[in-house]
C-alpha cells in the first residue's frame, strides 16, 4: 500500500521492498545525516519495508558513509539500522548497492538517477543564450548588448561569445556591439524543440487521490500563496500572449520555478495528493519547469498573475503536443513585431 | 444487505412519517451523504441498513418521537431490538436498559430507521440518554453533542424531510474522534469488526473525496462553514474545538493499519460505487487538513490572539 506518509517524505522510487530516496550533489555529510534519520522515521512505522539512499554524483565516498552508517547503528533501533542502507553513484557507476537488488531492479534504479540529477544541471550556453536572443525577438524588443545577454543568462563573457560565433547567421550586429536576432529562426527553434525534453529540467506529478484538480483549481491554489519565483506557463501563459488562442480545454497546469531546485512545499501547498511521476503513460497534472538562468524574464499580466516567458511558454506547448498552437502563437509574435516595426517606421 | 436508490429511500421514509414530524426530521449519515452527492443518479445507491434521523430541535425532539414511534408502530412497522434490550421498558425500567427505537417498515427487515435527539445546547455532556414514554412502552432517545452541528441549515429534500450537510456531518464525526480509540462496532463490515474511530473518520474522508468530485474547490468552502457553525452552536467553546478538529484524522494519517480499516469501510459504504485504493483516501486526508482544518485552526488561532 502507498500512503503518503504524514512526516512529509515520499520514496523518489520503490523497487519491491526497498524505497529509494537519491540525494543530488551533496557536500556535506551533514545533509546526509538529515536524510537518514527522515528515513528512520519512515522506516519506523513500516515493518518489513527497507529504506535505500543513494548519494549521487557527491564527494562523500562509499567509506564515509560506512563510517556514518556505523555512527547512526549506535543510535537506531537495530531493526531499523539493519533496514537501512546506503550507496554511492559517481558518474553513473554505483558503489555498494545491496546485493539482494536484482539486475534489473538496479537498472531502474540507475535509469532513474539522471531525471533527478539534471534538476539541477545548468543549461548549455548556446541554447540559454538562444533563447534569450528569441525571448527578445518575439517581444519585439531591439538589440542587446552582450553584457545584457550576459547578465540575463548569469553567463561568462566566453561563453556567450561563442554561443554568438554559433548563431552568426541568424543573428545581426549593431552599434554599441549590440546584438539580435535578423528573423525568427526556423531551424534552430526545432532544433530547441527537439533538444528540450533533454536541457529543460522538467518536474512532472501526478494526482493520487482519484480526483484530479483542475489546472484552473491549481491555478487558483497558486494565487492564494506567496510564490514570488514561480510564474504560470503552458496553455494559460498562451493565453495571456494570445487570448483568441484556439486551446480546447487544458489538460495540465505548466508552472516555471526560477531557480535550480524545487521547494518540495510549493506542490503540497497546491495540492498534497500530488505525487512526482517520471512515467509516461501516468497523467500529469502539474508539470514544473526549473529555470535557472539569472534572470527569470517572467511578465507580470494586467490580472496580477506572474507568466512565463514565450520562449518557456511555446516548449510547454511543444511538450503538451499542442503544435498547432505553438505555431498559431508565434506567428502572431511575428505579426506583432512587424506591426511594430511598421508603426516605428512610419512615425 | 440491499441496496437502495438514495432518493426513493428518503422519499419511503418521508411518506411513512406523519407529515407533521417531517420538517423536524433531519436525517444524517450515509443516506443523507448519498443523497446529496448522488440523489439525481439512478446508478448510484446507497448500502444502508440504519437510518439516523435525528429529532430538532431539541424541545420538541421527545414530543415528534413520541407520534413518530405510535403512528409507526399503528402501522404495523416492527420494533429492531438488540438481544440486551429486547423489548420496550416501563416505567420502572433504568434508562440505560431502555431500548433505543429502531423501526423496520413491515416486510422490509433490511432497513430501519433510528431516532436520536438533537442535543440541547446547555448540556456540555457528550452522549445524553433521555426517556420516550409512549404507548407502546418506554424507549430511550440518545443526543451526541456534536450532533448540533447536523441542525445547521439543513438541506430541504423535495420530501419535506431535511438532510444534514455533509461538511457538518464530516466536523461533528471529526470532533467525536480526537483520537482513535480502541473501542470495536459490534457489527461487523463485510466481515470484519471495525475500530469505531476508523469506521466515523473515515467516513469524514468519504464525504470529502466526494465533496471534491462533486466541486474540486469545495473543502476550500468547509472552513468557513465549519467555522460559522461552530461560533453557532458552541459560542463559548469554539476555537478550543476548532484548534482540535483535525487531529483523529491527523492520527488516522499516521497509521496505516488505521486508514486501512477506515478505506475498508469507505469502499463498501459511500464509497462503494468508485474503485479507490487507501493511498486515494490518504491523499484526500491531506487535502482536507490543508484546505479546511489548517484555516479553521488558523482563524480560532487569530480570534484568540485579538481577544487577549
Amino acid at each position: 500500500m502507498r500512503t503518503k506518509p504524514y512526516i512529509g517524505y515520499e520514496p523518489d522510487l520503490q523497487l519491491g521492498e526497498w524505497a529509494v530516496s537519491f540525494k543530488t550533489g551533496a557536500q556535506s555529510i551533514r545533509n546526509i545525516r538529515a536524510e537518514l534519520l527522515t528515513l528512520a522515521y519512515w522506516l519506523a512505522e513500516r515493518q518489513g519495508t527497507r529504506a535505500l539512499l543513494v548519494i549521487v554524483d557527491s564527494n562523500i565516498t562509499k567509506a564515509r558513509l560506512e563510517r556514518e552508517d556505523a555512527l547512526l547503528g549506535n543510535v537506531l533501533k537495530a531493526d531499523i539500522a539493519k533496514r537501512l542502507k546506503t550507496a554511492v553513484v559517481n558518474n553513473g557507476r554505483p558503489e555498494g548497492l545491496p546485493a539482494e537488488l536484482g539486475a534489473e531492479d538496479r537498472q531502474r534504479l540507475l535509469e532513474s538517477i539522471p531525471e533527478r540529477a539534471r534538476a539541477s544541471r545548468s543549461k548549455p550556453s548556446p541554447y540559454a543564450v538562444l533563447e534569450i536572443l528569441l525571448h527578445e525577438w518575439l517581444l519585439g524588443h531591439g538589440p542587446m548588448t552582450l553584457d545584457r545577454i550576459q547578465r540575463a543568462g548569469g553567463l561568462s563573457y566566453p561563453s556567450v561569445a561563442s554561443a554568438l560565433a554559433r548563431y552568426e547567421g541568424i543573428t545581426e550586429r549593431g552599434a554599441g556591439r549590440k546584438v539580435q536576432l535578423r528573423y525568427f529562426p526556423s531551424d534552430e527553434w526545432a532544433e530547441l524543440v527537439a533538444v528540450s525534453p533533454r536541457i529543460r529540467s522538467t518536474l512532472t506529478f501526478t494526482d493520487h487521490s482519484g480526483n484530479p484538480r483542475s489546472p484552473e483549481s491549481l491555478l487558483r491554489r497558486l494565487s492564494m500563496i506567496a510564490a514570488p519565483n514561480v510564474a504560470v506557463g503552458g496553455s494559460f501563459a498562451a493565453r495571456h500572449y494570445l487570448p483568441s488562442l484556439d486551446l480546447l480545454g487544458t489538460p495540465r497546469l505548466d508552472l516555471s520555478v526560477h531557480g535550480t531546485s524545487l521547494d518540495p512545499s510549493l506542490v503540497d501547498l497546491l495540492d498534497p495528493a500530488l505525487k512526482r511521476t517520471t512515467n509516461k503513460r501516468e497523467r500529469v497534472s502539474l508539470a514544473i519547469h526549473l529555470v535557472s538562468r539569472a534572470e527569470p524574464l517572467f511578465e507580470e499580466g494586467p490580472d496580477g498573475i506572474r507568466y512565463a516567458d514565450p520562449v518557456e511558454c511555446l516548449l510547454d506547448l511543444h511538450e503538451a503536443r499542442l503544435e498547432a498552437q505553438a505555431a498559431e502563437l508565434i506567428d502572431h509574435f511575428k505579426r506583432a513585431r512587424s506591426d511594430r516595426m511598421g508603426t516605428e517606421g512610419s512615425t | 444487505m440491499t441496496a437502495y436508490s438514495p432518493d426513493e429511500l428518503l422519499g419511503q421514509l418521508a411518506e411513512a412519517l406523519p407529515v407533521e414530524c417531517r420538517e423536524s426530521t433531519i436525517v444524517i449519515g450515509s443516506l443523507a451523504a448519498a443523497y446529496h452527492f448522488f440523489g439525481g443518479d439512478r446508478e448510484k445507491q446507497v448500502q444502508t441498513k440504519d437510518i439516523d434521523c435525528l429529532l430538532s430541535p431539541n424541545v420538541k425532539a421527545i414530543p415528534v418521537a413520541r407520534t413518530v414511534v405510535e403512528r409507526l408502530l399503528d402501522s404495523k412497522w416492527e420494533p429492531r431490538y438488540d438481544p440486551r434490550w429486547p423489548a420496550p421498558g416501563t416505567a420502572e425500567t433504568p434508562l440505560d436498559d431502555l431500548p433505543m427505537v429502531r423501526l423496520c417498515p413491515p416486510g422490509k427487515p433490511d432497513w430501519n430507521i433510528e431516532l436520536l435527539n438533537a442535543p440541547d445546547a446547555g448540556d456540555p455532556k457528550l452522549r445524553v440518554q433521555s426517556r420516550l414514554e409512549t404507548r407502546y412502552g418506554h424507549f430511550q432517545l440518545c443526543s451526541f453533542s456534536y450532533l448540533a452541528l447536523a441542525e445547521i441549515d439543513p438541506l430541504p429534500t423535495p420530501h419535506g424531510i431535511l438532510v444534514a450537510r455533509p461538511e457538518m456531518m464530516a466536523l461533528a464525526n471529526a470532533l467525536h474522534h480526537p483520537v482513535i480509540g480502541e473501542e470495536r462496532m459490534a457489527g461487523t463490515i463485510e466481515g470484519r469488526k471495525i475500530k469505531r474511530s476508523n469506521k466515523d473518520l473515515g467516513r469524514v474522508l468519504a464525504l470529502a473525496w466526494l465533496a471534491e468530485r462533486k466541486n474540486p474547490d469545495a473543502l476550500l468552502d468547509w472552513a468557513g462553514s465549519w467555522e460559522r457553525g461552530l461560533r453557532t452552536r458552541f459560542p463559548a467553546a469554539w476555537n478550543t474545538l476548532a484548534a482540535r478538529a483535525g487531529l483523529g484524522i491527523e492520527a488516522l494519517l499516521a497509521s496505516e493499519a488505521d486508514l486501512e480499516e477506515a478505506h475498508h469501510t469507505a469502499i463498501y459504504g459511500l464509497l462503494r460505487s468508485f474503485m479507490l485504493g487507501p493511498e486515494a483516501l490518504a491523499a484526500t486526508g491531506l487535502r482536507l487538513m490543508l484546505d479546511a482544518v489548517k484555516p479553521l485552526k488558523r482563524a480560532a488561532d487569530e480570534h484568540r490572539r485579538t481577544s487577549h
